[in-house]
């Protein structure tokens, strides 16, 4: 299990009376990319939750990067994740003042986000040139995604989590961006997509999910 | 100056043009008529039952009658905010009692101890009216406020879990929300003064000089009323903002669904 950066043991979960989660277990190793294709209702965003911390199960354990999930490991593991959802409401300030938030937040004391770092990974993700100078509100859902993207892979994290984090962008950005994370090789990713079109792009193993389990 | 009395006859006459209002609405199709008949029914039935509790209570004028007269208007703006936001009465009902009585209390007091200057502070012709013009407008707030904090929080939690991940801690991942929902409940009152006076008349400061008050006495009336109604909305909403969060989070930082009422 050593080799693991998360692990998720016998899971077993019920939201409003309804059992979401059955005995789920899957791991990830350090560096290891995998795509979920899940179905809707399969509880994908249950199993974001958990490893965020953000959810007990009703049985079963978590750990990640070799600590157990817990309330009061919650805030420690998750300042080794980066999460991305889909849907991302931006406030109506510029890159520049966003970046600037975001160094305040009281986890980033010691993060400084290099602009040079990030104007090259804009580069990378094919943002437009002048993304810096631009309001988030008025970025397009796909800018959006690719955006926040760049500013996680600045923030040095270990484990990056998708949730249809890729939805607006159009499937040869996709791929590029699919195959730029590849690259990417101490950074553990799960990619949760309802895209078929994703699968077997880069180094991203393919995990088949069926409902209740895997 | 005194006050031209009103007869029974006058109000009826008002009233009777409901009647061309209740045809008018039935030819049209615009089904208000139960509504309207009820809510102007209970209207006169309310505001009568008050008048002639308040002309007693203005005759006695014990204090501590007043204060529990305004005790019992504190409990009925909690169960209202309550119940409009559709919150649980268990955890909400004690915390919304004293955030929002003691600022009432306290500005009660910054009225008519400090500015009015009255030597009795809990005389009832006093207390108990800007009491009642205080805590109607603070109630208002408050549901917006929560109203504009829950459902934004619902709405975007993706957007609160990211600023999470990204390193926030929970003040700071709920301040863009909090924004909001001050936003919503303070500026009906900003929009309020700013054209107070050129727009309208506020109903307090016309009642107060249809009941023979000086123009000059009335306007002051209305400034201190107006600034004491805008301080309480925004202590009262800023404590019971940050009362919220406290309670409203489990400790992995999740929005509890064991706040709200059953049926939300």
């Amino acid at each position: 299990m050593n080799n693991k950066v998360i692990v998720l043991n016998n899971i077993v979960h019920s939201f409003d009376g309804r059992q979401v989660l059955k005995n789920l277990s899957f791991s990830v190793g350090y560096g290891e990319k995998l795509i979920f294709n899940a179905p809707s209702g399969f509880g994908k965003s249950t199993i974001f939750n958990m490893i965020m911390g953000y959810v007990q199960p009703d049985s079963g354990s978590v750990i990640v990067d070799g600590v157990e999930v817990n309330e009061d490991t919650a805030k420690d593991v998750r300042s080794r994740i980066a999460f991305l959802p889909q849907n991302m409401a931006l406030p109506n300030i510029t890159l520049k003042q966003f970046v600037e938030m975001i160094e305040k937040f009281d986890a980033n004391a010691e993060l400084g986000l290099d602009i040079d770092i990030l104007n090259n990974l804009f580069k990378e993700l094919q943002l437009p040139d002048d993304v810096c100078n631009m309001k988030l509100s008025s970025l397009s859902g796909g800018e959006k995604q690719r955006l926040m993207l760049a500013i996680v892979i600045a923030m040095n994290k270990k484990i990056l989590l998708l949730d249809e984090a890729l939805s607006g962008v159009d499937i040869d950005r996709a791929g590029r961006v699919l195959n730029y994370l590849s690259g990417k090789k101490d950074l553990s990713i799960i990619f949760i997509s309802h895209d078929a079109r994703h699968i077997g792009v880069g180094d991203f193993r393919e995990m088949e999910v069926k409902a209740n389990g895997i | 100056m005194v006050s031209e009395q009103i007869t029974i006859w006058g109000i009826g006459i008002l009233l009777a043009f409901f009647i061309p209002i209740v045809i008018s609405n039935r030819i049209i199709g615009l089904n208000i008529n139960k509504e309207m008949i009820i809510s102007v029914a209970r209207m006169i039935v309310q505001l009568l039952l008050v008048g002639i509790y308040l002309q007693f209570l203005f005759q006695w004028n014990y204090a501590w009658l007043n204060i529990l007269y305004i005790g019992i208007m504190v409990i009925v703006s909690a169960m209202t905010i309550i119940k409009s936001c559709k919150l649980k009465k268990s955890r909400f009902f004690l915390l919304l009692f004293a955030g929002i009585g003691i600022p009432l209390f306290a500005s009660v007091f910054l009225l008519t101890g400090v500015v009015l200057q009255i030597d009795n502070m809990f005389d009832a012709r006093y207390t108990i009216t800007l009491s009642g013009m205080l805590l109607g407008n603070c109630m208002r707030s408050i549901i917006i406020s929560f109203n504009t904090f829950y459902n934004d929080m619902r709405e975007n939690e993706d957007t609160y879990l990211l600023y999470l991940s990204l390193g926030a801690s929970r003040a700071q991942a709920v301040k863009p929300t909090i924004i909001k929902a001050m936003e919503a409940a303070l500026k009906p009152a900003i929009a309020t003064m700013m054209t107070i006076g050129l727009v309208s008349l506020p109903g307090m400061m016309t009642g107060q000089m249809l009941g023979g008050s000086l123009p000059l006495t009335a306007i002051a009336y209305q400034i201190i009323i107006m600034a004491a109604i805008f301080i309480l909305q925004y202590t009262g909403i800023s404590v019971m903002l940050r009362i919220a969060v406290n309670i409203s989070f489990t400790k992995r930082d999740m929005l509890r669904k064991d706040i709200f009422a059953k049926n939300n």
